[in-house]
């Protein structure tokens, strides 16, 4: 991340745009492995939803003609299936170690979006918000301490319960499929967690119901993100594929450390203001 | 690892596991022949031996243990143990068993009787000293009651006491009266477990409170190992649920216990891992068609039907099930309910009539009760809400439009 980090723009050369008739800065948010992490865990989403669709109901036409005895298609769904379960587990691992362990200035500690959770008890935080969501106010909230909304880091450690949710009950599902490894080993371990809830049914139907989590985030997530880029002029929908979003200028009001970080400082790695 | 082995020779530690389990069986046979040896010592409680049973159903004893060495690899023991699932049984007339029905249909017992051909499990019954059974007993009334009573007292602490049924605490038990004294089950349960050296539930009511359990449940009907453990009453109790229970699980169990003095080891939910460990899934004939994605779609698929493919689709849940059905199967092995041509229902599972219903449809099928009254599956939900939030981004985004214009017209006004 280094080297993003001296791309940074400093203070006096960041490029300045005129947006929604005030001039706004535009300064590096997104670094290069939150952008690709973004979009690789949306083509695995969008591959897991479609697949475990057909895994619970697989709507693939037989073939009757001709010799199906070396045709796999639902064990070869299953098994791609896994496969992007486990490289979103990956990521979701990697997200909530960066959640938790790394802190402002991209080292080891406690983590800095994990000290953002008192936005979450925040009520002036929670009513100005809402109100800005709900049209009864104009101009962001700016919250000095968290780069999230109380909504939104809400709704993203719901995500990333969510995650961790369909892959513990996704591990205790494959494994009576494989005959050893790492699935097999890990539901060893996991498997009071299927006791608790009755049974491998019961986890199924934890694993089906939580999936419509993740379609329902996506939709709200893209409008949200979208309402916000264009409502606030931020430029967020760009920044993550650009990496670079608009910010006010810092003299406009009390300047703050996520304003503007000096050259050599890591780069706020998940600025995600939209939704 | 396997190619280590296969360049470097024979792997070392899978010598070592080979010679650890002939030495971990070696000590299994001891103790077997102990125990054997101990309960041979004793008198037999009735006089039947099982010469007397061969000659009457006709069988030589080279049938006999021809079905002794068949129950052995059930009980996934290496063949030498054959001999002594042969001396079990022989002894097994020293091994006294109270049979007692709670909220059931006797179905279990009627699988268990019912057998066509002679085999292990009706020897079994004729051989062991079944003190107590109302389905199979001449008594009634108060002589059938006061034989139980004498059971209990004579064999004190030693005999197995099966149960078939759920057991419905509501009411003090009330919805469950026995016998001519009108004796709730839930007593009957606390009375002959108390006095029980181990306790089967044979059945899933017995075992998890199976279809009386089912929701709502008016009379909180529970399993006998759940009713134990709240009323603290700490016999072994081994469950071997099943819609009815597989009669060779409910014969090797009772084998096993005699043969080795103790109740086998047990999975999660308290069935035997001999007959629970594999899901159905896994041991079914069908499987090939299930990962080749080849399917019977509907109960007019004819064609799918006579081609024997998966019966996933019309509600098979086999994959959420663990039994040995597939293995041992049902009436002497003639058949079981997926060779028949209609989909496991789980009925070995835990709740599986509120978590695996509806029969003939997948899991993903399952209904909910929704506040708007009616019922709905998870998709159906999960597409209402996601058409509500649809609905709703729709409203938003409209307003915003509309806020967004007075917005640009007032401030134009102040420019002005």
């Amino acid at each position: 991340m280094t080297t993003d980090t001296r791309r940074l723009p400093p203070r006096k050369d960041a490029v300045v745009l005129e947006r929604e008739g005030r001039p706004r800065m535009v300064v590096y948010v997104f670094g290069r492995y939150v952008r690709a992490a973004h979009w690789i865990r949306n083509a695995l989403l969008i591959w897991l939803v479609l697949s475990g669709i057909y895994l619970g109901n697989p709507f693939l036409a037989r073939s009757l003609t001709g010799d199906t005895s070396s045709t796999f298609t639902l064990a070869q769904v299953r098994g791609w299936h896994v496969a992007a379960g486990w490289i979103l587990l990956a990521f979701t691992i990697a997200r909530i170690y960066q959640f938790l362990f790394i802190n402002e200035r991209g080292r080891l500690g406690l983590g800095k979006e994990l000290k953002m959770a008192p936005i979450l008890v925040n009520w002036k935080a929670w009513r100005d918000q809402l109100a800005f969501y709900l049209l009864m106010r104009r101009e962001h909230p700016h919250f000095t301490y968290s780069n999230y909304g109380p909504l939104q880091y809400l709704v993203y450690t719901a995500l990333y319960a969510a995650l961790l949710i369909i892959s513990v009950t996704g591990i205790l599902i494959a494994a009576p499929y494989l005959q050893s490894g790492v699935a097999v080993w890990s539901a060893g371990l996991l498997s009071p967690i299927e006791t608790a809830l009755g049974g491998i049914a019961n986890v199924r139907t934890l694993h089906h119901v939580t999936m419509w989590f993740f379609i329902l985030f996506t939709l709200v997530h893209i409008y949200m993100a979208v309402w916000n880029s264009m409502r606030t002029g931020n430029l967020l929908v760009e920044g993550i594929i650009s990496g670079f979003a608009a910010k006010d200028m810092p003299d406009a009001r009390e300047a703050t450390d996520d304003d503007f970080e000096a050259p050599g400082e890591p780069a706020a790695e998940d600025t995600t203001k939209e939704g | 690892m396997t190619t280590a082995r296969r360049h470097a020779g024979p792997d070392p530690t899978h010598h070592d596991l080979e010679a650890r389990t002939q030495e971990h069986y070696e000590w299994l046979a001891a103790e077997a022949d102990k125990n054997l040896d101990r309960l041979e010592a004793q008198d037999p409680v009735h006089d039947v031996t099982l010469d007397d049973v061969l000659k009457r159903r006709g069988l030589s004893r080279r049938d006999f243990l021809k079905m002794s060495a068949v129950m052995t690899a059930t009980l996934g023991l290496p063949p030498m143990f054959d001999l002594r699932v042969a001396r079990a049984q022989e002894v097994a007339t020293r091994l006294p068993v109270i049979w007692q029905e709670l909220q059931s249909c006797s179905g279990n017992s009627m699988a268990l009787i019912r057998n066509a051909n002679p085999g292990t499990d009706e020897l079994l019954l004729d051989l062991i000293s079944l003190e107590y059974a109302e389905i199979l007993m001449a008594p009634s009334g108060q002589a059938a009651e006061d034989v139980l009573a004498d059971a209990i007292e004579r064999y004190d602490g030693q005999y197995i006491a099966v149960f078939e049924g759920s057991v419905p605490v509501a009411e003090d038990g009330g919805y469950l009266t026995i016998g001519p004294t009108g004796e709730t089950g839930v007593h009957k349960v606390e009375h002959i477990s108390r006095h029980a050296a181990a306790v089967i539930a044979a059945g899933t009511c017995s075992a998890y409170g199976g279809i009386p359990a089912a929701r709502p449940n008016p009379t909180t009907a529970m399993g006998v190992a759940d009713f134990l453990g709240q009323r603290g009453i700490g016999t072994p109790v081994v469950n071997l649920p099943a819609c009815p229970v597989s009669s060779t699980n409910v014969v090797g169990t009772i084998l096993e216990y005699a043969m080795f003095g103790r109740l086998p080891s047990l999975d999660a939910y308290g069935r035997p891992l001999w007959a629970y460990q594999d899901r159905i899934h896994d041991k079914c004939e069908r499987r090939g068609h299930f990962d080749a994605g080849e399917f019977v779609e509907g109960w007019t698929d004819i064609e799918g039907l006579k081609a024997g493919l998966c019966l996933f689709k019309v509600g098979c849940k086999g994959p959420m099930a663990y039994n040995n059905c597939g293995v041992v199967r049902y009436n002497e092995g003639a058949s079981w309910p997926i060779m028949a041509g209609h989909g496991c229902i789980g009925c070995s599972e835990p709740g599986f009539w509120d978590t695996l219903t509806p029969f003939e449809v997948p899991l993903a099928g399952r209904v909910y009760s929704t506040p708007f009254g009616t019922d709905a599956d998870a998709d159906t939900i999960g597409t209402v809400a996601l058409g509500a939030a649809a609905a709703g981004v729709a409203i938003h985004a409209g307003a915003t439009a509309l806020k967004a214009a007075t917005e640009s017209r007032s401030d134009a006004k102040k420019e002005q």
